[in-house]
């Protein structure tokens, strides 16, 4: 089945200016709970249950982590995603990384896409940095042959000297970060995704990785950042998704929907409950 | 259609609601295959971290297992062994029903173990599943060596060499391969089941003791009164145990009626495991 944007996307892709990331209509409902057996008939299950031989069942409640989301990333440019907690940044990025599937809506893209997503906690803490490396990019879906050539290059821009050849159990969370970022940036990404990283690490390094985010924006590479760090996201990005409660407040030029935010519309602060996701309250 | 940017097409991809077909899944794993080997190297690890003698216990279990199994079904209860030693016809048996419990065990329990990777990685599921099994394995080549050992030895004190050679080596090697087969069959319904419930784990141990006894590992099927018989001929791991006994040692007989009956039980429980674990994939990791 041909989707009319995909269609649009690939007609403008022939004439150079593409989209790198095309998000129409996308929808995630996590299921909560547990559902009653079926094969049981429904007096043993009260009674097993009475006498406390069964897990209690919950109902099953579905939390909408996102509701119809629709928006379209530029190839090349930095689009910042910003909103309270629960508001469902990081389950986009997981979907975007095929880590979960949509409930409904799709997703077209072009290119190899790197996730930074919390990889780094997946490392064998038993070896050293430099161990880890190539495991790194096993989980990231980087080959092998890429990066081979480049371990100095990793070390040097992760920026931990010695402590590379140190087991990782040693190493706080920032030095792994950083370690994670550099071998998913010599992945060459055509598009990165990124949760939470820019307050994650010290000033000198967030300078660095963002100079690199837009040093390759000019290559071509496309960048999804989840953050909490406001001032940064105005200063980097292109443009500024902003989600609330799974629903999408506003998208567009990062100035204006930056702005936006920090005022807060209060139509939207009003009715979300403190940004909470619905399922939650219900 | 003919577009300047054909490379760049090729790399168009899309991501929709429903599940991708396994067959996809299948072809990625060669672009994964590092993850395989990560995953089998962790899973190896895991056995014995924290452990004073480290690598010293993938020798001294089997050695356990098989040291008291001989003194207590060999020497107290006297099980016969085809005029086999009972040290190394239990050794066999024990070598291949190793292979099958032990990889069975360690695939329920690859997702649940990797749970951390899951939440934050994307690759093909079903190469933990794959990789987990490792340990078993491993195991099995170590007792591969000591079988040869042993045979060896038998061959030096008494002049008589156990081990056959030869054609029977396949039908050897091919238990083997549909030993692993049927475990990943079995695994891939039970790692998924486990990842809601860890009932699975508990009940699974139980059930493969019984399976355990119900296979003639200890004893040789030639053992089984008549009218039980069609026990060890409906149980899809009683003809592979009996073959790989064949195919080392050159006892009992192939018994093609029950090896078919257990091909088929391994494609059909196998196919309809795929299918399971890849259908399965977005509702089970969403909550492990």
């Amino acid at each position: 089945m041909v989707q009319p944007a995909g269609v649009e996307s690939s007609r403008v892709g022939s004439t150079g200016v593409d989209h790198s990331v095309h998000v129409r209509n996308l929808t995630k409902c996590y299921r909560v709970g547990y559902r009653k057996p079926k094969f049981v008939p429904r007096v043993g299950v009260t009674v097993l249950r009475g006498c406390g031989l069964l897990r209690a069942a919950h109902e099953t409640k579905d939390i909408w982590a996102l509701r119809d989301v629709s928006f379209t990333v530029k190839r090349g440019s930095i689009l910042g995603i910003i909103g309270p907690a629960g508001a469902g940044k990081t389950t986009l990025l997981r979907i975007l990384a095929r880590i979960t599937l949509p409930t409904a809506g799709h997703v077209r893209g072009r290119g190899r896409v790197l996730p930074l997503l919390g990889v780094e906690n997946s490392l064998n803490t038993d070896r050293s940095g430099r161990d880890n490396i190539m495991l790194c990019a096993a989980l990231s879906g980087i080959p092998r042959d890429r990066i081979r050539h480049c371990e100095g290059d990793i070390v040097d821009f992760a920026g931990i000297g010695d402590v590379i050849d140190m087991p990782l159990k040693r190493y706080s969370s920032e030095m792994r970060l950083r370690l994670a970022f550099s071998v998913v940036m010599h992945g060459q990404p055509d598009i990165l995704l990124a949760d939470e990283m820019l307050a994650l690490v010290d000033e000198g390094f967030r300078e660095r990785a963002v100079e690199r985010l837009l040093q390759a924006g000019k290559s071509g590479m496309t960048t999804l950042i989840v953050s909490r760090d406001i001032p940064t996201i105005a200063r980097m990005c292109d443009e500024v998704l902003w989600l609330n409660a799974g629903e999408m407040v506003s998208c567009g030029d990062a100035a204006t929907v930056v702005n936006e935010y920090q005022r807060g519309r209060p139509d939207v602060a009003g009715t979300r409950n403190g940004g909470l996701p619905r399922g939650l309250l219900a | 259609m003919t577009r300047p940017d054909r490379v760049a097409l090729a790399d168009e991809w899309i991501i929709e609601a429903r599940v991708p077909s396994f067959v996809s899944r299948l072809g990625q794993l060669g672009a994964y295959r590092d993850m395989i080997r990560y995953t089998a190297v962790r899973a190896l690890e895991k056995m014995y971290s924290r452990t004073v003698l480290g690598r010293l216990w993938l020798f001294i279990r089997p050695f356990f297992e098989v040291v008291v199994g001989t003194v207590i079904f060999g020497n107290i209860i006297g099980v016969q062994s085809e005029n086999i030693p009972y040290f190394l016809f239990f050794l066999i048996g024990m070598t291949i029903w190793n292979l099958f419990g032990g990889s069975l065990m360690w695939i329920t329990r690859s997702l649940e173990m990797n749970h951390g990777v899951l939440k934050n990685a994307y690759f093909p599921r079903v190469i933990l599943p794959l990789g987990n099994a490792a340990p078993a394995w491993t195991n099995f080549g170590i007792c591969v060596v000591v079988i040869v050992l042993t045979s060896v030895y038998y061959y030096a004190a008494e002049q008589r060499m156990y081990l056959v050679a030869g054609l029977r080596t396949l039908a050897a090697i091919a238990a083997v391969a549909l030993t692993a087969l049927l475990a990943l069959a079995v695994g891939l319904w039970t790692s998924v089941l486990g990842v809601n419930a860890r009932d699975v784990r508990f009940a699974l141990g139980y059930a493969t003791q019984f399976w355990f006894y119900l296979t003639p590992v200890i004893y040789p099927v030639s053992v089984i009164p008549e009218r039980w018989r069609w026990l060890a001929k409906a149980n899809p791991m009683a003809p592979l145990v009996e073959t790989f006994k064949w195919g080392m040692l050159g006892v009992g007989h192939l018994d093609w009626a029950s090896l078919s009956v257990s091909v088929a039980t391994i494609v059909v429980v196998l196919g309809a495991g795929c299918w399971f674990f890849n259908r399965s994939d977005p509702a089970a990791f969403d909550r492990i």
